[in-house]
């Protein structure tokens, strides 16, 4: 029904406040759209992951392991603009990273704890480029949304900089391991960060 | 009352106190005082002298010339403590150490009682370093609007020709000092302590200690807080929007005197009508900056009375005010000017009159993504620190609004837009972006579901045309909503 198509950034329940499905209820959605995998990157964390892994288990889906972590290094995630009533509180890019193998999953969890043991309040620490350099092998990265540091870079310096910004990517985990997302929920920012980002997949390989 | 009144104040007047037909003159002014009326006469003999004005006693402005005169007090010293004998209301200083601010005491108590004219409010002052002594001392020229000053030490000379009746006598002891011929509190003062409270007790001690002036008082200070509120029982109905203005112009300047002497403007006027049928009606005028300009309040009071005028006739008015800073505000250097702050609240009080309250001020965001999700707040003037920062990054493209949004035929192919008329001319699609797709109100019954569709459309005659169109999913109608430039 899905047409081949492969979910690779969805947020359970536990990513407060951007996702409030549970696990197995994205499960339960995946099965009903035939979808054959599925992969779940809850922020900061793979809180979800047992629960998500154990469900898809049990309904013959693949599913995948990932993260969403926060980098300070790319600076701030995209914020609306100020005119708008509706506005969040600064924080930095966050990077989507899948787990390719096992070393990939252990890289991915040592990481977080790394940047967790090193937070001093609760849920606002992040990783650096020293930490994604040291644990980038069996990872795959992707650009992100909203909340990536391509957006980020877009916004800030065009498509200069988003070039930039995936190349860095593509230094760090290697020309097979980075991928360009693209999203389309029919918003006009969104799908001219698309256009923008179109020439940049190239580079990325 | 006649500080609310002053064209009464060159009149003898007379104010009634008790439940007609009981009344009886409780206060009376000098000019009435000269006539031959006196306190105590009822209202039938009050009213056999002609030119005499005859009003009744109203607790609340009593309260509110109490206010204004704690008011005045206080912008002289800190410390002020107060109180009421016999009808007559008196508030006392603490003055020490006011010397450098006013002057020496003389100068300080001749400024005071500028400022208590000012007011409306006949009384005297006196100083002394005893406050019984300056209490009885102001209380037996209460009518003379003077100034005494009892110097240190002497205050038992100064109090000696004074009547006993400033002491508040009780009838019992009255009658004992008449019986024994004295009649000033330089007589009581002469008499022997000990004689004297073998006969009346403690009492007796106390009275001639008030006497010499030597009575200790320990100072209760008040704590006043500003409350900026004026009302005025009107004699007889007003229906007529000129008269009323009369009366809230003599009330707005006491709130404006009061409020500018602790160096604060008016920031908002609250008026509260009582009407006849014991209905209210209130207004509320908050100018974009407080102000004393009162020829400006009036206008604008008088703007909101004309575009909400009362129902009934009028019976009184409560006038409360809040109080606000009077700093200009600095604008930076650059930023555009800005009008008159006075001249630009007339204007946008006209403007409301014209279009309705609702629908002046400047336009702000609402949290949702509907096309018309704003609201009016009032106009503000910026602050210097708030100006905008954000920098004129890309070029960006004008878009020019149609509102209402226009309806168009539209044709579409394949779900895409492909010709439409607008405006009787009938125009192809050379080139689409979108659809951006908007919704909200899901989980009301006011849901509502949107495509918006950014055209470049060619005419007949080969004129372009690059538009935003919007196409109502539930509906399936298709507006104009904006034309690019």
């Amino acid at each position: 029904m899905t047409e081949g198509y492969v979910e690779l950034h969805a947020a359970s329940a536990f990513s407060f406040l951007e996702g409030a499905s549970e696990p197995e209820k994205l499960i339960e959605r995946a099965v009903e759209l035939e979808m054959p995998g599925m992969a779940l990157l809850d922020r900061n964390g793979i809180y979800g992951s047992a629960r998500f892994h154990t469900s898809a288990k049990r309904n013959g889906i693949s599913a995948h392991v990932g993260a969403e972590v926060s980098v300070s290094s790319f600076g701030p995630r995209l914020t609306p603009p100020a005119w708008l009533p509706h506005q969040h509180t600064p924080a930095p890019a966050r990077l989507p990273l899948l787990c390719e193998s096992q070393a990939g999953y252990q890289n991915l969890c040592q990481l977080i704890t790394q940047f967790k043991m090193r937070e001093p309040v609760k849920s606002e620490g992040s990783a650096t480029w020293e930490d994604l350099q040291q644990y980038s092998s069996g990872l795959i990265c992707l650009t992100g949304g909203d909340e990536g540091p391509l957006a980020a870079a877009l916004a800030r310096g065009g498509e200069e900089a988003g070039r930039e910004t995936v190349e860095r990517l593509v230094r760090t985990f290697g020309p097979s391991n980075v991928y360009v997302e693209v999203q389309r929920h029919y918003e006009r920012e969104e799908e001219w960060r698309n256009r923008a980002a179109s020439p940049s997949r190239s580079h990325a390989g | 009352m006649l500080r609310l009144r002053p064209e009464l104040r060159v009149q003898p007047c007379v104010v009634m106190e008790g439940e007609p037909p009981l009344e009886y003159a409780c206060s009376l002014n000098t000019k009435a005082r000269n006539l031959g009326i006196a306190a105590g006469m009822t209202r039938v003999e009050s009213e056999t002298f002609l030119t005499v004005s005859v009003l009744s006693r109203s607790r609340i402005e009593e309260e509110a010339a109490k206010a204004a005169l704690l008011e005045c007090g206080g912008a002289f010293s800190p410390r002020l403590e107060a109180g009421s004998r016999d009808r007559a209301y008196f508030c006392v200083l603490d003055i020490a150490g006011m010397e450098k601010l006013f002057g020496p005491p003389a100068a300080l108590a001749r400024s005071l009682l500028n400022r208590v004219k000012a007011l409306g409010i006949g009384g005297s002052i006196a100083i002394s370093s005893n406050f019984h002594a300056a209490v009885c001392l102001a209380r037996s020229q209460a009518s003379r609007m003077d100034v005494s000053i009892i110097p240190h030490g002497a205050e038992s000379t100064a109090l000696s020709p004074l009547p006993l009746t400033v002491l508040d006598l009780s009838e019992e002891h009255a009658e004992t000092f008449s019986l024994w011929g004295i009649r000033t509190l330089g007589m009581l003062a002469a008499l022997p302590e000990k004689e004297l409270i073998s006969r009346l007790g403690q009492e007796g001690r106390r009275l001639r200690q008030l006497a010499l002036g030597q009575r200790p008082h320990l100072f209760r200070p008040l704590e006043s807080a500003l409350s900026l509120e004026e009302r005025i029982e009107l004699d007889t109905p007003v229906e007529q929007l000129e008269a009323l203005l009369f009366v809230v112009n003599v009330l707005l300047e006491q709130l404006i005197v009061r409020a500018a002497s602790r160096t604060l403007a008016l920031a908002s006027v609250h008026l509260a009508l009582s009407l006849e049928g014991k209905s209210s009606h209130l207004r509320t005028v908050r100018p974009a900056l407080p102000t004393n300009d009162r020829p400006l309040w009036l206008k604008l009071l008088q703007l909101d009375l004309e575009a909400h005028p009362p129902q009934a006739a009028i019976l009184s008015l409560t006038l409360t005010a809040e109080p606000g800073s009077t700093s200009k505000i600095q604008l930076g250097l650059f930023s555009p000017q800005l009008p008159e702050p006075g001249r630009l609240d007339i204007t946008l009080a006209r403007i409301r009159a014209i279009v309705g309250e609702d629908w002046v001020g400047r336009a702000v965001l609402k949290d949702t993504q509907q096309t018309e999700g704003f609201r009016l707040e009032p106009f503000e003037v910026p602050l210097a620190s708030t100006t905008d920062s954000r920098r004129p990054s890309r070029h960006r493209v004008a878009l020019r609004m149609i509102r209402p949004p226009e309806a168009v035929t539209m044709t579409v192919r394949d779900k895409r837009p492909e010709a439409f008329f607008f405006r009787g001319i009938r125009y192809v699609v050379d080139d689409t972006y979108g659809p951006w797709l908007n919704s909200g109100d899901w989980w009301n019954t006011t849901v509502w579901s949107l495509q918006q569709w950014d055209l470049v459309a060619r005419a007949r005659d080969d004129t372009l045309l690059c538009c935003c169109l919007l196409h109502d999913l539930r509906q399936g109608s298709w507006k104009m909503v904006g034309l690019y430039d």
